[in-house]
């Protein structure tokens, strides 16, 4: 009895939170199917979130249509690789918005990708593109279609900096960040110092490298010459690794702390066994025992063979999003209404309060960003562990 | 902390040298830019990468694995893409070889994936203290291999009958043939050795960063071309030497001046050597040294 009178309560909430939105009318989805456009990242240094965020939107659209699809239409979703390339990513919208005449994009995934996509938006292209794994902070800004589900990165490391200096202790560490990729950049040269002045650990110096480098020694030479207690990464997953895995072998072991691009799972299947300690911050926690997250998790590890980055979960909680708001705030899904569908779409999706998903529940900001809690992953005998949960 | 830059600056140096050699000796004997030099390097490190994980081999047979299969590989590369095409148009040997390149990255992509994968740790990790500079295991062993193989490479271009053919055929191509030098099996013989020297010097970086991907023959592909110029078009002392300067180069200005100056650093130091020694530091075009 008390089981099902709390499941009752949980469940009028959720239908309080997802109720439609802005008081529009739902309006019956027409056409021989609705079609949404993907860009994911297959190959190049966003391989593993792209590829775990491609499998997420492909199970959840096997979910949608196996479920009769979105208001009775089946779902079609075009997806494109754009080898985490600036260029490439342009090209891909284009072909999107333009040729497929996509109802809204999920992606793209790199706040680099992301940032030169934005200001096209506005002027010319007119259509939603929620990035499942961009946290780069002030980017949604650029452009009212522009949105994110996912933290920015500020508010992702705070949190997993303060737990990283308290327990080891930390009061000199130096910062190590990718020079070019946007989001690694903006943690390294400004968050990064920022979050670890307010902790009182004082930056012996801020290193830099190129994303393509693959030699690290000079920069863990210097590191090791100042006396540092810990490294911070502004740094992809790849980079991280070998950072980490270079400190080793100059015998420089002191813990790391990484950012929003570093905490995938590849950095500890690259990393090894370098990679213990280290904290990482995320926009998603896979070791969530609710159902619905470790339904989500059987299927993507049955499909991918090994757990996604938080680019999966982000992923297919915005198919299920836009699924809610493609059918509660009136769009037809008519050729002719194509402007008025997009337009209704942004409109919805930046108001979602609350709607449940996997990541944990999408809420919009005032910025259209992603908001909600962050968990605080360490590394421990070769698995990331949330440490608020201990 | 100099020392210890020097260090890092000589084993990053030592890998430039290998793949930068393979590249002035087919430039050498072919007058050619071969471009998929640098994918053969990629490959050697998957051959190198998967003798470790499948075979459960140690680091010596990993070698061997990707000396022997890259050797193999530039054979075939020579019957397949160097001879059918026309050497009559100088430009169309070139385009072959980008032709490789292409077709060694897709299929490294496909058969591998995108992503970088971990080298195991293959070498037993421990730190030696040598005066002012700590050096791991693995730099002496990727030193010691780096040095043997380029005095092996020395001593046969020097003192072989080989090695005569293929200083031969550097110097002028007609009269070699004239001389009565097998042009064909020169050509071949150079590609097999620039391969079987790239395929190891793959394994090293494995090894020497502890990740492979497809794309790491890309940079390196550059950085040799950029080694062989600094040395001398074709001169192997040259591509030696060059390949541990613009290795030392690139640590220390990432060292001491930034990452994001060291391209600039790197290029202007080799415009500059280029405007007074214009055929490079050891000079162009032959094999032996100036």
């Amino acid at each position: 009895m008390r089981f099902s009178a709390m499941f009752v309560t949980a469940m009028s909430v959720v239908a309080f939170a997802v109720a439609p939105i802005g008081g529009a009318e739902a309006a019956t989805v027409a056409g021989p199917k609705v079609k949404l456009g993907c860009m994911v990242p297959l190959t190049g240094k966003g391989a593993e979130w792209g590829q775990g965020a491609k499998a997420s939107i492909e199970i959840a659209q096997q979910e949608i249509n196996a479920k009769g699809g979105i208001g009775g239409v089946p779902l079609e979703i075009n997806c494109y690789d754009y080898q985490t390339q600036e260029a490439e990513g342009l090209k891909i919208i284009n072909r999107l918005v333009e040729r497929d005449k996509v109802l809204a994009v999920v992606g793209p995934c790199f706040s680099a990708v992301f940032e030169v996509i934005a200001p096209q938006l506005d002027s010319r292209l007119k259509t939603s593109i929620i990035s499942y794994c961009s946290s780069k902070p002030g980017l949604s800004a650029m452009s009212r279609w522009a949105l994110r589900n996912t933290l920015t990165s500020d508010k992702q490391l705070t949190p997993v900096v303060g737990a990283w200096v308290k327990e080891y202790g930390i009061k000199k560490a130096v910062i190590i960040h990718d020079a070019e990729d946007a989001v690694s950049k903006a943690e390294g040269a400004a968050i990064l110092p920022g979050l670890l002045k307010s902790n009182k650990v004082e930056v012996a110096d801020i290193l830099t490298y190129r994303t393509k480098d693959t030699d690290y020694s000079a920069q863990i030479t210097r590191a090791k010459s100042l006396g540092i207690q810990g490294i911070a990464l502004g740094s992809c997953y790849q980079n991280a690794a070998a950072i980490a895995k270079e400190a080793r072998k100059q015998g420089l072991n002191v813990p790391m702390v990484g950012g929003a691009c570093a905490g995938a799972p590849g950095f500890i299947d690259l990393a090894g066994k370098a990679a213990e300690g280290a904290y990482m911050s995320t926009a998603a926690w896979l070791e969530d025992p609710r159902p619905e997250v470790q339904a989500y998790v059987k299927k993507i590890v049955a499909k991918l063979g090994t757990q996604p980055p938080y680019s999966g979960p982000r992923s297919y909680d915005i198919v299920y999003g836009l699924k809610h708001v493609i059918e509660n705030s009136g769009v037809t899904n008519k050729p002719g209404d194509l402007a008025s569908d997009r337009e209704k779409i942004r409109t919805g999706f930046a108001a979602l309060k609350g709607f449940p998903g996997v990541a944990g529940e999408i809420t919009m900001n005032e910025v259209r960003d992603g908001a909600g809690s962050t968990a605080i992953l360490k590394v421990v005998n070769g698995k990331y562990i949330d440490v608020r949960k201990k | 902390m100099i020392y210890q830059q020097l260090i890092n600056g000589l084993m990053l140096g030592a890998s430039y040298s290998l793949v930068a050699i393979g590249y002035t000796l087919i430039f050498g004997v072919l007058n050619l830019l071969y471009f998929a030099h640098g994918e053969v390097f990629m490959v050697g490190a998957f051959i190198g990468l998967y003798t470790v994980i499948l075979a459960g081999a140690n680091i010596y047979v990993a070698l061997a694995g990707a000396m022997i299969a890259c050797g193999a590989l530039g054979a075939l590369a020579v019957v397949a893409t160097v001879r059918p095409v026309s050497k009559d148009h100088p430009l169309a040997q070139l385009i072959s070889s980008i032709g490789v390149t292409i077709v060694l990255q897709n299929m490294a992509i496909y058969i591998f994936g995108g992503q970088q994968m971990a080298f195991p740790e293959t070498i037993k990790q421990e730190l030696y203290r040598l005066g002012p500079v700590i050096i791991s295991s693995v730099q002496i062993f990727i030193l010691v291999v780096a040095v043997v193989l380029m005095a092996i490479l020395w001593l046969f271009i020097e003192r072989t009958k080989m090695g005569r053919a293929i200083r031969a055929v550097a110097e002028n191509h007609e009269t070699a043939a004239l001389l009565g030098v097998n042009v064909n099996r020169v050509v071949l013989v150079t590609f097999v050795i620039s391969s079987a020297i790239a395929g190891i010097a793959g394994v090293l970086d494995g090894v020497k960063n502890s990740n492979v991907s497809p794309f790491m023959g890309l940079e390196v592909a550059v950085k040799g071309l950029v080694v062989m110029l600094l040395g001398g078009l074709g001169n192997v002392t040259g591509a030696m030497v060059g390949g541990i300067l613009l290795g030392m180069v690139e640590i220390l200005s990432a060292a001491y001046i930034g990452t994001t100056q060291r391209d600039f650093i790197t290029f202007a130091i080799l415009i500059l050597i280029l405007l007074f020694r214009p055929s490079g530091l050891f000079g162009t075009r032959t094999t032996e040294g100036s």
